[in-house]
């Protein structure tokens, strides 16, 4: 390598960087770096510690929340025999033995936890007419059968966004038969207060949260298309784990099934 | 009931990752995280939009007129769960940086005074602009600046070999 790197620079390669140099400075500058290699260099390798900063949060993200800072900021969190979060990457999802079980590396782990027992909850909420109670059977894993949710899962097609009536914004995102034989759903669902993607089970009619993840990305307030494309890395573990070697249903396959009302049409 | 709390579950990665500038250490950018949390819920949450820089400025405060001292006297006996424990999972994403190792940032960063670590994970993380970060931090915005380009500098120097 050539000897001591020039410093004098990164001032102003931070700032523009930042793009918080005048149009002025950052048209200056741009005329250097195009005629300067080694000035663009040192902008590059600023650009790559910045990227490797941002790995080093991103994979602190990856831990659990503490359950006490939980406990202050929901109702259920202190009460809830359902959502229970053991040595931090097994999340206990509400009820039913098992096969309940999944292993979500990444910490929007707790966040699952959480939303599951609590935003998911609110934004679940917001789907249902009426008086219909989500908060009991959501915690309970199993959508209310009169929902719009419900519905949804039921007979939407994957790919095609809806707003549901509460506002919501809804997309499936791809169907497939579990290792027990079920049909699972994964889907987004989109609300002021944040954006989850989720994973639903049809078994006996109903269908019944498998897995929520939070999606930190979106911001609260801003709309559907600001959540994460592409599947949570929560949600691809509960995914992966429930698939099998399966593969999702191409969208004429899901159609027939759908309208063959979940059945598996006969060969 | 009140759902001002669900903005403030929406926002708990963004506190914890400042938390963790200012502290250095997991543990304690969880205690600082509960702590601040205690705090906004104790004085009531600011509307909105206020959300967000509240609980920053809120944590920074904590964490100097509080709890900083208290974890320098506690420096001593603590054990390899600071930003560069070597126990964080790595992802493909990651992995593509090529070059640069997960271990080796952490390390210039635990190393690299608290006041550039803070700042640059308020821009270069968070994305917030020097006047936010200036906002958030207390300090006047050509502060912010020096303060980044030091820290870019010496991550640039120490990562490239």
């Amino acid at each position: 390598m050539s000897g001591k790197a020039d410093t004098s620079d990164d001032a102003i390669l931070s700032a523009y960087l930042d793009e918080e140099l005048s149009p002025d400075d950052t048209r200056r500058l741009k005329d250097r770096l195009a005629g300067d290699p080694e000035l663009a260099r040192r902008l590059e390798q600023m650009r790559n510690a910045d990227l490797a900063v941002r790995n080093v949060f991103d994979a602190a993200d990856e831990r659990p929340f503490p359950q006490s800072v939980l406990e202050l900021l929901t109702d259920k969190g202190a009460n809830s025999p359902q959502v229970r979060s053991e040595e931090g990457n097994v999340v206990r999802f509400p009820a039913r033995g098992l096969r309940r079980y999944f292993q979500a590396p990444i910490a929007i782990a707790a966040s699952v936890a959480l939303a599951a027992g609590f935003l998911a909850g609110d934004i679940v909420r917001r789907t249902l007419d009426g008086d219909v109670g989500v908060g009991p059977s959501l915690y309970a894993g199993t959508i209310p059968p009169t929902s719009e949710l419900h519905d949804f899962l039921e007979s939407g097609v994957s790919g095609a966004p809806q707003v549901l009536a509460s506002g919501v914004s809804a997309k499936l995102l791809l169907t497939f038969e579990n290792r027990d034989s079920d049909w699972c759903r994964q889907l987004q669902l989109a609300a002021e207060t944040g954006s989850v993607q989720a994973l639903a089970c049809r078994r006996n009619g109903s269908w019944e949260m498998e897995a929520v993840a939070f999606d930190a990305n979106a911001s609260p307030g801003s709309d559907y298309r600001a959540a994460s494309s592409g599947s949570l890395p929560a949600l691809e573990a509960a995914i992966d784990e429930q698939i099998g070697s399966g593969e999702p249903l191409a969208p004429e396959e899901e159609s027939r099934l759908i309208s063959n009302g979940w059945r598996k049409p006969d060969k | 009931m009140s759902d001002r709390r669900q903005e403030v579950i929406a926002i708990l990665p963004n506190i914890r990752r400042f938390a963790l500038s200012l502290t250095g250490s997991m543990a304690d950018a969880d205690d600082l995280l509960q702590a601040t949390v205690e705090r906004m819920l104790d004085r009531g949450l600011p509307d909105d939009a206020a959300m967000l820089p509240y609980s920053l400025k809120t944590c920074r405060n904590l964490w100097i007129d509080e709890i900083r001292a208290q974890k320098v006297r506690q420096a001593a006996a603590s054990s390899g769960d600071a930003l560069l424990s070597g126990s964080t999972t790595m992802c493909g994403e990651q992995q593509a940086l090529g070059e640069i190792s997960l271990g080796e940032v952490q390390a210039v960063l635990a190393e690299m005074p608290e006041e550039q670590r803070a700042v640059l994970e308020l821009v270069a993380v968070e994305g917030f602009s020097y006047r936010e970060a200036a906002e958030v931090l207390d300090i006047p915005i050509g502060t912010v600046m020096s303060r980044l380009a030091r820290g870019r500098t010496t991550l640039v120097e120490r990562l490239r070999n």
